[in-house]
C-alpha cells in the first residue's frame, strides 16, 4: 500500500514543480507527496479524499480555478476549514497577500528566483509543516 | 498631456512594470535550478570549464535577479496608496540618517529646521534615506552631507549637498532613470541604479519636483513640495 498523502502541491508551472520536489526530495520528504496542476484537481482532490495532507502548498497563478478561490471554497467546508494551506506564489502583490490572509490562508511565501534560496525555503516549509507544526485533527 | 492623462499613463508603465518583472521571475528560477541540476547531476559529464560556465550562468541570474527586485520596489513605490498625514521633514532626515549610517560611522550630517509638510511618512522617509545614502556612497573618506529647507511660494524646498565625487554634467538626464549607474560604488561592484529613481517616484507622487546640480565639489540634489495637500 502507497504512503498517504501528506503535502498536496498545487502548481501548475512544471518547472516549480521539478524544482520544489526535489527541495523535498533532498529533505527526504517526497513520498507522500502528491502534485497536481490546476485548481480544480486540487478542489476534487481535498474535498474527496479521506485521509487529510498535513499542508497544501497552493500556487495563485492557476488554470481553471484561481488559487485564492480554491482557498476560499476550501474554508467554506467544515471538512478543510482548518486544513493548513501555504501560498507558495511568485506574487509579491500587497493585495494578493492580503486577500490570502483574509481567505485564512496559513502562511504565505514568495517564491525564491536564486536556487539555493529557493531550496531552503522549500526545505524549511517541508519541515516546519511536517515535522513541527501540530494540526487539528480533521 | 493634462495631468489626469498623465497620471494614467504613469499607471499604465507601473502595470507594464510590474508585469514585465513578476513574468521575468518564473523562467529566472528555471535558469538558476537547472543549471545548478547540471552540476549537482552531471558533474561527471562536466570539466573545468563545463563547470567555469555554469558559473558564469548563476552569476548572470543573480544580476538579472537583483535589477528585477530593484524594478518592483520601484514599482510598489509608485503604486502603494499614499497614507497622509502632517510628517515633520527634520524627524524624517534624522530617522533616514540612522537608517544608514548606523552608530560607528564617522560620516556627517548638518541639518537645521525643516519644514513639515503633508505626504506619507513611510515614503518621506524613504525618500531622504534613498538621497542620503547616495550623499554618504559617493564620498570619498568622511563623507559631509549637508541638508537645509525652507518654504516659499506654497511649496517646501530642500537642498540635499554632498561633498564626494559628483557626476559628468553629460549624464545628468541618466541620473534620475531606473538601472542607470554613473559610478558604481557599492562593496561589491553590483549597485543597480535604483536609488534616485525612488526618489523622484516618491517626490512625483506628492506631488513635487527634483532635480540635481554638479557642483565643482559633489553634488547638490534639490527637491520641493507642495505645502498643500494636492497630491495627483
Amino acid at each position: 500500500m502507497s504512503e498517504p498523502i501528506e503535502i498536496l502541491l498545487v502548481e501548475d508551472n512544471s518547472e516549480d514543480a521539478e524544482l520544489t520536489l526535489r527541495a523535498l526530495r533532498k529533505n527526504n520528504l517526497t513520498n507522500s507527496i502528491r502534485h497536481v496542476t490546476d485548481g480544480e484537481q486540487a478542489l476534487e482532490y481535498l474535498l474527496q479524499t479521506s485521509h487529510r495532507p498535513k499542508v497544501v502548498l497552493l500556487d495563485l497563478k492557476l488554470p481553471k480555478i484561481h488559487g485564492l478561490e480554491v482557498l476560499q471554497r476550501l474554508r467554506e467546508k467544515p471538512a478543510t476549514k482548518s486544513l493548513p494551506i501555504v501560498v507558495l506564489t511568485s506574487s509579491q502583490e500587497d493585495r494578493d497577500l492580503a486577500r490570502a490572509y483574509e481567505l485564512g490562508a496559513n502562511s504565505y511565501v514568495v517564491k525564491p528566483v536564486e536556487f539555493d534560496a529557493f531550496v531552503e525555503a522549500v526545505s524549511n516549509l517541508g519541515i516546519y509543516w511536517m515535522l513541527l507544526n501540530q494540526a487539528p485533527e480533521s | 498631456m493634462n495631468r489626469s492623462e498623465h497620471s494614467a499613463c504613469e499607471e499604465d508603465l507601473e502595470a507594464l512594470t510590474y508585469a514585465i518583472s513578476h513574468d521575468l521571475r518564473a523562467p529566472l528560477r528555471a535558469i538558476s535550478g537547472f543549471s545548478r541540476i547540471l552540476v549537482e547531476d552531471h558533474a561527471d559529464a562536466l570539466d573545468e570549464e563545463g563547470r567555469r560556465v555554469v558559473e558564469v550562468i548563476q552569476r548572470n541570474v543573480g544580476k538579472l535577479n537583483r535589477r528585477i527586485v530593484a524594478l518592483l520596489d520601484l514599482s510598489r513605490v509608485g503604486r502603494q496608496p499614499l497614507d497622509l498625514t502632517d510628517v515633520d521633514m527634520l524627524d524624517a532626515a534624522r530617522r533616514a540618517w540612522a537608517d544608514i549610517t548606523g552608530p560607528d560611522t564617522d560620516a556627517t550630517l548638518s541639518i537645521a529646521e525643516l519644514p513639515t509638510v503633508p505626504g506619507d511618512r513611510d515614503l518621506l522617509v524613504r525618500l531622504w534615506r534613498e538621497l542620503l545614502d547616495n550623499a554618504v556612497k559617493f564620498s570619498d573618506g568622511q563623507a559631509r552631507v549637508e541638508v537645509c529647507g525652507d518654504t516659499d511660494d506654497g511649496h517646501a524646498r530642500f537642498v540635499v549637498r554632498d561633498h564626494g565625487i559628483g557626476y559628468d554634467p553629460q549624464h545628468a538626464d541618466a541620473l534620475f532613470a531606473p538601472l542607470q549607474v554613473l559610478h558604481d560604488r557599492s562593496s561589491d561592484g553590483t549597485g543597480i541604479g535604483i536609488g534616485l529613481a525612488v526618489a523622484r517616484r516618491i517626490v512625483r507622487r506628492h506631488g513635487g519636483q527634483i532635480s540635481a546640480e554638479s557642483l565643482p565639489e559633489g553634488v547638490a540634489v534639490r527637491f520641493s513640495l507642495p505645502l498643500s495637500v494636492d497630491v495627483p
